[in-house]
């Protein structure tokens, strides 16, 4: 009996440990599943072990290859902090949805960085009780405010970044609330530029050098800081946002050019430069420096004017008349002559090269570029030993005529082509490029992405940079800086907003269609089916 | 394999001669194409955006995630483990791998049909002449199939761990439900650590900032295939300690 009792007691334990390290080895597997499979998904999200295929008809999930190269050489790891807050009516609704598609892009961003972009979102929603992490981060980046809207915040160690949903990422116009007589009008998001935004703080915090932008002054130039029609100031702000340092040099008070320069600008000189000036920039450019030029109203000719300093490098600026275009016909009529709006050219694909670095992404994405008061420019045998390559950028529309001023009068046109006037497209913007004929300076603070070559830009009419028709040509003159400045990888069209498809729901046939298939049409089917398939089994 | 295909086969008769599956996908049917009406009104008649929202940028469709696989798969396993046709299956010459495979791809396929109708709809609305993005309507398809398995797997888990089918479905539902939400707390974490940890396993998050834009990203899938098959796993691994229980 008591062996029984023993033997029994014995087999229970038995049973128990073997139950127990059954259940071991089970809890042992289901830990050793996990731990695969979070390395699974840490490595599928690794570069290399990676693929992204965007399905969408305009590949709206994609970021641009420059982007994308922006992120691969990105040298440091980045922190992003998101600081959006709501803002007041009416413009709640589209600064909610730049936020969105800024969160969307952020994410696709550090999708693409491998982890070296990491991001923080911060909960602002009641900004009365920050969160202690919002506030303490806050305060590490030495934010006091928050606007309507909010902001990103790009760091890497101690260099940072502010990028502000208005302006920086999105243009909103407010739109105009209707009344007796007002024309109600929705707000809408004009443009969104947030990858560019992005992009351009990443290099700003990530990139030991910032190139340096000289404007001369001092000769009639438009003034840079000026925010009039015909100021420079929206350019200034553009170049600064896009990671260019600006500043002006006037030759007669401060001397030499500064030895720092990466891109002289000379735009729209009504007066000549000086003879220091003169071989300043040329020493500049033979060097392998960059210049940008555009003629003014009245070009002038002879020594110390700019069309004596193209002439070196294989460009002849005509200094005589304007190009000019017979304005569109309205509803099939004649095109008009005779007004003053026949000076005013909008350049499209038709007149940019193709494959051109600079006009390539316009084509693309159909931008135009406008031009008031251009004048003809046209390839010329250089003076200098080395040969200089000169390439069209813009050509005129076709039909264009060289508009000269009427006689004894040195601007005034009556916008009317002679009989013989020479018709077609005529040149008004161009690029060269050339081996420096002087051994460039040894540059303390070259990225290495400089190229040894010279390198020119010249614009038929100073008005495409100026306020009043910069919007129009941002990213055409953002291009040419890019180029100039040797940042090919800068070079890019900011994103439209994506097309919406949508049905017209205010049509009672279109929606009740829809209504009457997906509310009734498909569950009736599947009910229909059900009692079927039920009274078919009842019946066997 | 073979095995796998006839208990496929086998659930997907059991659910289709059944009253239940065409009643749920009748009602299901209906709640979809009455919210997807709304989200057309709401939304100006933007198709785009009214299917993303469809096929996971609502609330609605999370909702019909946690409720339904649950009653999908609540009598799978512990319905037929009372009724004791489980030990037939068990002593079957197949593996209880291929059982449970089995039963999820077929509480999956019909999560998939109940799913397809946002097609249905896409043809309506492009008989009218304006046709969703191919690559929103794929791809938030596919998010919406992956998520569904990820929570009907959840959903045959329950249903192998007790032999109470509605039991089985409030555990299920339970489960699911932290899923969806577990994530969204961590807003209330202060540690960015641990948020960053919380955001890597967020199903919402998943889905929405990858298929329903409309992008095929291997991360994400793969995501979704390797917590699918761990929760398969412990399904497989449970039922086998009713062996030895």
């Amino acid at each position: 009996m008591g062996v029984t009792i023993q033997s029994s007691a014995f087999e229970k334990r038995r049973a128990r440990r073997a139950r127990l390290a059954t259940l071991a080895q089970v809890a042992l597997a289901a830990l050793l599943a996990l731990a695969a499979v979070l390395l699974i998904t840490w490595l599928s999200e690794r570069r290399g072990f990676r693929a992204r295929f965007d399905l969408t008809r305009s590949a709206e999930n994609t970021l641009d290859p420059v982007s994308v190269s922006v992120i691969e050489k990105l040298p440091v790891e980045i922190a992003i902090d998101v600081f959006f807050r709501g803002a007041d009516p009416p413009l709640s609704g589209e600064v909610a949805k730049a936020q969105n598609r800024m969160r969307k892009l952020l994410r696709r961003a550090a999708d693409e960085s491998g982890g070296r972009i990491v991001i923080e979102d911060h909960d602002l929603s009641n900004v009365a009780r920050l969160p202690a992490r919002a506030q303490a981060r806050m305060g590490e980046l030495k934010i006091t405010a928050l606007e309507p809207g909010g902001m990103l915040v790009v760091s890497a160690g101690t260099r940072r970044e502010l990028v502000r949903l208005r302006p920086d990422i999105a243009d909103l116009d407010p739109g105009q609330p209707g009344g007796p007589g007002v024309h109600y009008q929705p707000p809408r998001t004009v443009s969104f530029r947030g990858e560019e935004a992005l992009m351009s703080a990443l290099l700003k915090v990530s990139l030991a050098t910032t190139k340096k932008v000289v404007f001369t002054q001092g000769h009639g130039e438009p003034d840079l800081v000026s925010v009039d029609h015909y100021g420079l100031s929206l350019l200034k702000g553009e170049l600064e946002g896009d990671g260019f340092e600006v500043v002006t040099w006037d030759g007669a008070r401060a001397g030499p050019l500064p030895a720092d320069c990466d891109v002289l600008v000379v735009l729209g000189p009504e007066q000549v430069l000086t003879s220091a000036e003169s071989a300043d920039v040329r020493k500049f450019v033979d060097a392998g420096g960059r210049l940008i030029a555009a003629p003014g109203v009245r070009p002038l000719a002879g020594e110390g004017s700019l069309a004596a300093l193209l002439a070196d490098y294989g460009v002849r600026l005509l200094a005589r008349g304007v190009v000019a275009y017979p304005l569109p016909a309205t509803a099939g009529g004649a095109p008009h002559y005779g007004l003053e709006e026949c000076g005013d050219l909008a350049i499209g694909f038709e007149g940019m090269p193709a494959l051109n670095p600079i006009t390539e992404p316009l084509r693309r994405s159909g931008r135009r570029v406008l031009m008031r008061g251009a004048h003809v420019l046209e390839r010329a045998e250089s003076d200098g030993a080395t040969p200089v390559s000169v390439r069209d950028l813009l050509r005129s529309p076709e039909d264009s005529w060289h508009e000269l001023p009427l006689p004894g009068t040195e601007d005034r046109f009556d916008w009317k082509p002679e009989n013989d006037s020479e018709r077609g497209r005529f040149l008004v913007a161009l690029q060269a490029s050339f081996s420096p004929r002087a051994k460039p300076p040894e540059r303390a603070n070259d990225d290495g992405r400089s190229r040894p070559e010279s390198r020119i830009v010249v614009i038929g009419s100073k008005d495409s940079f100026q306020n009043y028709l910069l919007p129009s040509n941002r990213d055409f003159i953002l291009n040419c800086f890019n180029w100039a400045g040797s940042r090919e990888y800068r070079v890019k069209v900011s994103k439209t907003n994506p097309e919406a498809r949508r049905i017209d729901v205010k049509s009672e046939g279109s929606l009740a269609r829809v209504t009457w298939i997906a509310l009734f049409g498909l569950p009736l089917i599947s009910a229909v089916l059900g009692i079927a398939t039920v009274w078919r089994r009842n019946r066997r | 394999m073979r095995g796998v295909f006839a208990i496929y086969r086998r659930e997907m008769a059991g659910l289709f001669f059944g009253p239940l599956a065409w009643a749920v996908l009748a009602l299901a049917f209906c709640l979809n194409g009455y919210l997807f009406v709304l989200y057309l009104k709401s939304q100006a008649g933007d198709v785009d955006v009214a299917v993303r929202l469809a096929l996971g940028e609502s609330w609605a469709f999370w909702m019909l995630l946690i409720l339904v696989p649950p009653l999908l798969t609540m009598r799978m396993i512990s319905e037929e483990s009372r009724s004791g046709i489980l030990e037939f299956l068990l002593t079957a010459p197949i593996s209880d791998a291929a059982v449970v495979t089995g039963k999820f791809l077929a509480a999956t396929s019909f999560m998939a049909i109940l799913w397809a109708s946002v097609f249905l709809y896409a043809a309506v609305t492009a008989s009218l002449g304006v046709s969703v993005d191919p690559g929103v309507l794929i791809g938030g398809y596919t998010g919406a199939v992956l998520a569904s398995a990820l929570f009907t797997a959840v959903g045959l888990l329950a249903s192998s761990l007790t032999n109470t089918p509605v039991l089985s479905a409030f555990a299920a539902v339970l489960a699911n439900l932290a899923i969806v939400i577990a994530p969204l707390l961590s807003n209330l974490a202060d540690d960015p650590v641990v948020r960053r940890a919380i955001r890597h396993i967020d199903v919402i998050d998943h889905h929405s900032n990858s298929f329903l834009l409309g992008v095929f990203d291997t991360a994400y899938a793969l995501f979704f295939v390797a917590w699918t098959a761990l929760v398969l796993f412990l399904t497989v691994r449970a039922l086998e300690t009713r062996r030895w229980a």
